[in-house]
């Protein structure tokens, strides 16, 4: 008997087709008699419906590939654009230390203004005719012009 | 990201920290002046007291130059203090053995108090030795052997101040451009 595609289907084609109907909906992405149904399907223009399941696991996977692509941008090099925005921060940064600093540091006072030891002005050995009353003389003498000049100069550096 | 961080935040500690590895010493102020002016004043009282003969008198004077605040660290007030205990020294040095023993414990008194090299600590050194020259002297009549090491110990003590007095002046010799 030849088959005739215009006959009505039998009650064993309608349950053959109600088992691929079920399994299009049921069926894992893993099961490949419903892979080949969907494209069979596909390919009749009579695509079903996707079902919950089905849906489901499309967005997982999206979901999961878009984490994976996120976290190999994080763990590689940066983008160009971004390391620059980086090297560029940073030496601004530094820079702007630098110039606090410089407003910040006062420059170095001479060393004739500052505290030290009495050295050549009162050379040794001493003298046994020099007493301790005119060494000291000798250093308060120079400490006071010192700080005369530190507070007359000093004070406009 | 963290390095960036980390470079700017060892310049900013850089320039923070370069004045304070720059500064040698303090400016000279009114307290430094005050204190250096009070011991001079002490001392010329001493040497008043000395014109007279009134040796208790500049002891007492040259005592209260070792009781002044100096500002902590000033090399000037350390060189007063070093140069008071010597004169201390010296005024307590008499013919006796007591006078000698009270003389040289002035001086180990100021020894610690020397933290640098200066004329002061070589001068310290010389009234040591003349201490001892002193008390090699006295002891010469009677006591040969204890003379003797006496001066042992005062050519030691000459050959300390002579030591310090030439690293002063090599390390003066060096700074003078």
């Amino acid at each position: 008997m030849a088959d005739d595609d215009e006959a009505p289907p039998s009650v064993e084609e309608q349950e053959a087709a109600e088992a691929l109907r079920r399994a299009l909906d049921q069926a894992a992405a893993s099961d490949e008699d419903a892979r080949a149904a969907q494209l069979i399907a596909a390919a009749a223009g009579r695509a079903p419906r996707l079902g919950d399941v089905g849906a489901r696991a499309i967005v997982r996977r999206a979901a999961e590939e878009a984490r994976r692509r996120e976290r190999e941008r994080d763990a590689g090099d940066p983008p160009r654009a971004r390391r620059w925005w980086v090297l560029g921060g940073a030496g601004i940064f530094a820079a702007a230390a630098i110039v606090l600093g410089l407003m910040f540091v006062q420059p170095e006072p001479p060393r004739r203004w500052r505290s030290r030891s009495a050295g050549m002005l009162v050379p040794g050995p001493f003298p046994k005719s020099q007493t301790a009353a005119e060494r000291l003389d000798a250093v308060t003498t120079d400490r006071m012009v010192a700080l005369r000049d530190a507070r007359l100069y000093g004070a406009r550096r | 990201m963290t390095r960036a961080a980390l470079c700017a935040a060892l310049a900013l500690a850089a320039v923070a920290l370069a004045p304070g590895c720059r500064r040698e010493s303090k400016v000279v102020d009114e307290r430094l002046l005050v204190s250096l002016e009070e011991a001079r004043a002490w001392q010329h009282r001493a040497d008043t007291h000395l014109a007279d003969h009134d040796v208790a008198g500049a002891l007492a004077d040259v005592d209260q130059v070792l009781k002044i605040d100096f500002p902590k660290n000033s090399p000037e007030g350390e060189e007063a203090r070093l140069d008071a205990w010597a004169r201390l020294a010296k005024l307590h040095l008499g013919p006796t053995a007591a006078d000698e023993t009270r003389a040289l414990a002035d001086v180990e008194r100021g020894r610690p108090e020397a933290t640098r090299d200066s004329f002061y600590r070589a001068h310290l050194e010389t009234v040591a030795g003349e201490i001892l020259e002193a008390r090699g002297n006295r002891l010469a009549p009677t006591d040969a052997d204890g003379a003797k090491a006496a001066r042992r110990d005062a050519l030691a003590a000459y050959a300390r101040s002579i030591e310090i007095d030439r690293r002063v002046q090599a390390a003066l010799l060096k700074e003078t451009p």
